[in-house]
């Protein structure tokens, strides 16, 4: 096991260092890092000049590959070509999305298993029917919309009996006080967010769980436990939804990155200042090396995932041996 | 290239009929089609789903005939109007007086298309790739298995962005294509740990000893086994590509002006979506609709598919 994860971590570094390629040529050639420095009023062209040497913008894209990962490793990706170090705003924000999207990816899980779970030992009853609307519904909706919806609704809530239940935007009021009144200032503030976040994933969830529980409720061995005698709830338990995790797994660790992605779009909306903001107002003002150190930060973010998807994969199905 | 070990072809009467005949028993053969068929067309949700999505797509397609006004048709006496019957603006009228029902009409026009390209690209590409991973394992595998990890590396919606401002914003089929090669990822994975766990399996064996060749092994043996996964997963993939890419329009990095986009009206409606409530629920419900009759119906077919599940 050891071994293999030294293997696999191993094998990240080639991965890791062609999306770093790629991100880096993608994106450098995509625009002209200067345009929006050349646009500002009162840029003299010795700022310029200075942001050309820092940057080695007069070489050619292979040298300033290198000159970028240099930078990358040793500088925490350095500056911005307006000179703001991009390491402060970049942890910032990586720490309020990490809140948001564990938070959101927890309570999904706990949410999704069970309800899929219980919707394929009972398939086709009104408790399946009903989880399969509210899921599907999940499913079939725009986060984006979703989010907007959210918002009218909570903010004609408010409007309408003059309390605040949860905020719509923001990640904290003005004065959002010290220890429990910070956390519960934080979480109104959250409780959008996540719940946007979380209804997609519980969908998620809860319908590959019913999917693959019904797989295994009609394996062999399921049956051959039924005809030894073992009762229902030890044959769900224990053969059944055992295996039946598997591939939620794995489907889990995958849908990190993606939930992370959605985050971009969620935090736009709800004025979060997270990675997805970053990203969107980095893209905004044309700044390509944040735009390349938030690609290179969630690369590795979803890098991990996987390979921790591939331990949890081996240690639930006890076939899968690792040398 | 024989082998004994066959599937019956999919109209095939299942079990030999002739015999009961002989000894005077009337019998009806029961085909793998009919029991499909007899499954689906008892799966309530589902067969009222496609009468929806049949609705919805038709009037989509036929947004040029169904629609009252042209997509940017301007009538500045009408501007900012709720739904009404008057003048048959049924979802009301923009800040310039666009008659909204045929925004949305042609808005839907675009979503669907792009959705059921990258449905069809991706899925294909998954397949394939998926199980020629799983099939051979060894280097093979680690090789399409890195190129998976590294597409899922960089998460899709920030590529898109960069991929827009490469090949040209604002076209629906070059963002289809672009959807396409991001999202067969997890349908090869799917089908690659499905044929990770299918090689093992004794009809493979057996297949094998008999000198099947990996090609027959691969598409006749293990892919029927595999098919409702990847079915199901197609139709989450239109779903998924309906709503990626309404996402990406509403941003503003998707399909742009003058390509019609649900996604792009629900930004546009943003502003005002306190007072005026049709700007942007309309659009939303629209999309919502078409990707809840997508899934059900996928639902349905996955439920109909799976032949190891007792009959019904």
């Amino acid at each position: 096991m050891l071994t293999y994860v030294a293997r696999r971590l191993l094998f990240s570094i080639p991965v890791l260092a062609l999306a770093s390629v790629v991100v880096f040529f993608g994106v450098a050639s995509v625009g002209d890092p200067l345009a929006e420095l050349r646009l500002k009023p009162g840029v003299s062209q010795i700022t310029i000049d200075n942001v050309i040497e820092r940057k080695h913008l007069d070489e050619p894209l292979p040298q300033r590959y290198g000159y970028w990962v240099r930078e990358a490793v040793t500088d925490r990706f350095g500056e911005t070509v307006f000179g703001r170090p991009i390491w402060p705003d970049l942890t910032r924000a990586l720490k309020n999305t990490m809140q948001l999207v564990l938070v959101a990816e927890v309570l999904s899980l706990l949410i999704g298993v069970p309800i899929g779970i219980l919707s394929a030992r009972r398939q086709y009853s009104l408790f399946d029917y009903s989880a399969t609307v509210v899921s599907f519904l999940g499913y079939s909706i725009p986060i984006f919309w979703f989010a907007l919806i959210l918002q009218v609704v909570f903010t004609n809530l408010y409007r309408a009996t003059g309390t605040r239940l949860f905020y719509t935007s923001g990640l904290s009021s003005v004065d959002p006080g010290t220890g429990l009144a910070f956390l519960l200032d934080r979480m109104q503030h959250l409780a959008l967010p996540i719940i946007a976040i979380a209804y997609i994933n519980v969908a998620l969830y809860s319908r590959y769980m019913r999917a693959s529980m019904l797989e295994t409720l009609h394996a062999d061995y399921v049956r051959t436990a039924r005809a030894k005698g073992v009762r229902e709830g030890t044959v769900t338990r224990r053969h059944a939804v055992r295996n039946a995790l598997i591939p939620i797994a794995t489907l889990a660790a995958i849908n990190f990155g993606a939930t992370f992605g959605g985050a971009i779009v969620t935090e736009s909306i709800f004025s979060l200042d997270g990675m997805g903001l970053f990203f969107l107002r980095a893209l905004g003002a044309r700044e390509v090396y944040s735009v390349m150190a938030f690609l290179m930060i969630t690369s590795i973010i979803v890098v991990v995932a996987n390979l921790v998807a591939d331990m949890v994969y081996g240690l639930l199905d006890p076939r899968i041996r690792y040398e | 290239m024989s082998s004994d070990i066959r599937h019956p072809p999919p109209d095939a009467p299942l079990g030999d009929t002739a015999e009961l005949e002989r000894e005077g028993l009337s019998v009806t053969p029961v085909t793998q089609w009919m029991l499909f068929r007899r499954r689906f067309v008892r799966h309530k949700l589902a067969m009222f789903s496609l009468a929806v999505l049949l609705l919805v797509v038709a009037a989509a397609l036929f947004a040029e005939q169904i629609a009252p006004y042209a997509f940017d048709e301007i009538d500045l006496r009408n501007r900012s109007r709720a739904p009404t019957l008057d003048g048959w603006h049924i979802l009301g009228t923009d800040k310039i007086g666009r008659d909204y029902f045929s925004r949305v009409l042609f808005g839907a026009r675009t979503s669907v298309r792009v959705a059921f390209t990258v449905a069809v690209l991706s899925t294909t590409i998954g397949t394939v790739v998926g199980a020629v991973a799983g099939y051979y394992r060894g280097w093979v595998d680690d090789l399409l298995m890195r190129l998976v990890d590294f597409i899922l590396a960089v998460p899709f919606l920030a590529v898109l962005l960069v991929a827009a401002a490469y090949l040209g914003r604002g076209s629906p089929m070059r963002v289809a294509v672009i959807l396409a090669l991001l999202l067969w990822t997890n349908i090869a994975r799917v089908v690659r740990g499905q044929y990770l766990s299918l090689r093992e399996k004794e009809f493979v064996e057996a297949a094998r000893a008999s000198g099947a060749g990996d090609a027959r092994i691969i598409f006749r043996h293990m892919l029927p086994n595999t098919l409702s996964p990847i079915i199901v997963n197609a139709t989450l993939v239109v779903a998924l590509a309906i709503l990626l890419e309404s996402t990406l329009s509403f941003l503003g990095f998707g399909i742009q002006p003058p390509n019609p986009a649900l996604g792009k009206l629900i930004a546009d409606g943003q502003g005002s979506m306190l007072t005026q409530w049709w700007l942007v629920t309309m659009p939303g419900l629209v999309i919502v609709a078409i990707c809840l009759s997508i899934n059900f119906i996928g639902d349905g077919l996955r439920d109909a598919l799976d032949p190891t599940q007792p009959r019904r």
